[in-house]
């Protein structure tokens, strides 16, 4: 159709726009009813087949059962053959979390990697995956091999291969994933870009190592189990690293616990870096600290130049800050610009008090010739408060002035509720009853 | 046809930020709009580029938007632009307002008549504005969603040739999708 005259006219006819626009607004559409647009006139009836974008979910309401989802979308697959896709998403069907897999039930989301590998096939860029997140855990096949793939996006799977390489996926620059298990030894991706993991569960007993060595910005929040081994990357350039999730086995019982791995697990000499070294190439940077992790304190103990750090973030419970390892960090930050300081008060109920060392009087200070701007973030706790007076000193014998400091308040922290939340609640599908 | 005074074809606004005139497909209207919320547009950019030091003080004239759907868009351009333009990629930026606001912008911005609506939408292609775009196409799949056959033809306009052999047919073909 003449997209001049049409546009000029201000059409009120649906039918003047060109295919590619409808497919763009089918793609928007579940995918069942983006189907059923085939019967409203003759230039539909095959329009849906060339959509750009795939989105293969079942929400129970539609789709009885695990059964009746599989055969739309394999028919729908049949159908449409491989014309090409821009993007897809494959959600796994969710299963009832009690599925016990009984002898007569059919195995829910059998086809689960036959339509990613589809989705491959037809040369998608864009591609998210999302797992049975209440019933078995779906397995996400490595390797992936795709000539296209640029982002993918995981959810709520697990990876169980001894060594998961993606040098298939040659143009892939951005891996997002999310509450997916790693139980695998090491990971490779030397194409990577951007690499995102958040809520993802490590084994508890070694330490995954990752390769990606193009990486400019990196994501590593609130992750369970051992703290993965990342090798060098030299591109770095921004990363933020969250180490406060309650299941994360770097955590120290106590320097008098002799089980305690950070405090003795490692012989004399044999401790090597696992976050600093890495991160040392980062020209912005966010730390959150949970005071019982000892990577960090370790890690410092042979704290590496950040030569090219010029913003940090750092998010501490406040009280136990540690005035010595702050400096020595700031120490090492030769031409920082601005540094942000978050400062919570304690309310976390799992996080056990530790005594403090009082009256410490910190002699040391820092020498930030290029830092113009500090923020001190924080709750107007009186506990805090004093924290923060401690700071600023600390600031103000490195030659920060009071210019400089901007105070922002943080909101209070809710309180933490330890309940036991049913994965359904987080189904908007869900339709209700047994 | 006023020619704009300067011979770069950048205006200023009174507070000194560079300007960009639009000018629509009939050359009935121009438009002086700022240089970040015309950037908003992927296919302005292109046009500022490839024109270079010699942009003509006349303005860019967009030969496929008609002055009346040109209003319309840059309203959107101008509530969505960011606080500055950027070298890089006008999405980078965040967008001065807040986001609330902007929602409830978005919402009303599209409750127009299905001309106006086809319109933009094919405006926001062809000026590739993805936030309009989006924000277009997402209006008419939820005008679908959810509605009979009969009812999507008669709110989108859509006229079937089907016989009812050939509907039928067609029905059958795809059963397993209803």
């Amino acid at each position: 159709m003449n997209n001049k005259a049409a546009a000029a006219r201000g059409a009120d006819r649906i039918s003047d726009l060109p295919d590619a626009l409808l497919q763009d607004v089918l793609s928007l559409l579940p995918a069942d009813q983006a189907v059923q647009t085939s019967v409203l006139a003759r230039r539909w009836r095959h329009l849906w087949k060339g959509m750009p974008a795939l989105r293969l979910v079942g929400p129970k309401t539609r789709f009885a059962t695990a059964q009746d989802f599989d055969r739309f979308v394999n028919r729908l697959i049949a159908v449409r053959g491989h014309l090409p896709l821009v993007s897809c998403e494959v959600e796994a069907y969710l299963t009832w979390d009690d599925y016990a897999g009984e002898p007569e039930e059919p195995e829910p989301n059998l086809y689960f990697d036959s339509w990613i590998q589809y989705a491959l096939a037809c040369k998608v860029q864009v591609l998210k995956v999302v797992g049975d997140v209440v019933g078995c855990e779906s397995e996400l096949i490595v390797p992936l091999i795709s000539q296209h793939l640029v982002n993918l996006d995981v959810h709520h799977v697990c990876m169980e291969k001894d060594s998961v390489d993606f040098s298939s996926c040659p143009v892939l620059e951005e891996l997002k994933m999310k509450e997916c298990g790693l139980w695998v030894r090491s990971m490779s991706f030397p194409s990577l870009k951007r690499l995102f993991l958040t809520e993802c569960n490590f084994p508890v007993d070694r330490r995954v190592s990752i390769s990606a060595p193009g990486i400019v910005s990196l994501r590593l929040l609130q992750c369970g189990g051992k703290t993965p081994l990342l090798e060098s990357m030299p591109l770095l350039e921004t990363a933020s690293i969250d180490l406060s999730r309650y299941e994360c086995k770097d955590k120290c019982g106590g320097c008098t616990d002799e089980s305690c791995e950070g405090c003795h697990g490692y012989p004399v000499g044999s401790y090597r870096s696992v976050l600093l070294n890495v991160l040392s190439n980062a020209i912005n940077l966010e730390l959150k600290d949970q005071p019982e992790v000892y990577i960090y304190k370790r890690d410092l103990e042979c704290c590496p130049i950040f030569g090219r750090l010029k913003t940090l973030l750092l998010d501490m419970w406040c009280r136990h800050v540690d005035m010595h390892a702050l400096v020595l960090f700031l120490q090492h930050t030769p031409i920082l610009e601005k540094l942000t300081l978050q400062l919570r008060s304690d309310k976390n109920l799992l996080c056990a008090g530790r005594g403090e060392r009082k009256h410490v009087r910190i002699g040391q200070s820092f020498s930030c010739a290029h830092l113009k701007e500090v923020s001190i973030e924080c709750e107007e706790k009186l506990r805090v408060q004093d924290k923060v007076r401690q700071i600023v000193k600390i600031l103000n014998r490195s030659g920060i002035l009071k210019e400089q400091i901007t105070f922002k308040k943080l909101p209070r922290p809710e309180v933490y509720r330890l309940v036991a939340v049913s994965p359904r609640a987080f189904d908007d599908n869900w339709s209700g009853g047994e | 046809m006023a020619a704009a005074a300067d011979s770069s074809g950048d205006g200023g606004t009174s507070s000194g930020e560079k300007t960009i005139v639009l000018v629509s497909s009939d050359n009935s209207a121009r438009f002086e709009v700022r240089e970040a919320a015309a950037l908003l547009s992927q296919t302005v950019r292109r046009m500022i580029d490839e024109a270079g030091a010699d942009a003509s003080g006349d303005g860019i004239t967009l030969p496929d938007v008609d002055a009346k759907t040109l209003a319309k868009v840059l309203e959107y351009c101008n509530k969505h632009a960011p606080a500055s333009s950027s070298s890089s990629a006008a999405e980078a930026a965040p967008p001065a307002e807040g986001e609330e606001d902007l929602e409830r912008f978005d919402r009303e911005f599209v409750r127009v008549d299905m001309g106006t609506l086809y319109s933009l939408v094919t405006a926001a292609s062809y000026l590739k504005i993805e936030g309009l775009l989006n924000l277009t196409c997402q209006t008419i799949a939820d005008m679908i969603k959810g509605k009979t056959p009969e009812q999507i033809r008669k709110t989108l306009g859509i006229t079937s040739e089907f016989t009812p052999e050939e509907e039928d047919e067609v029905r059958r073909e795809n059963a397993w999708a209803f």
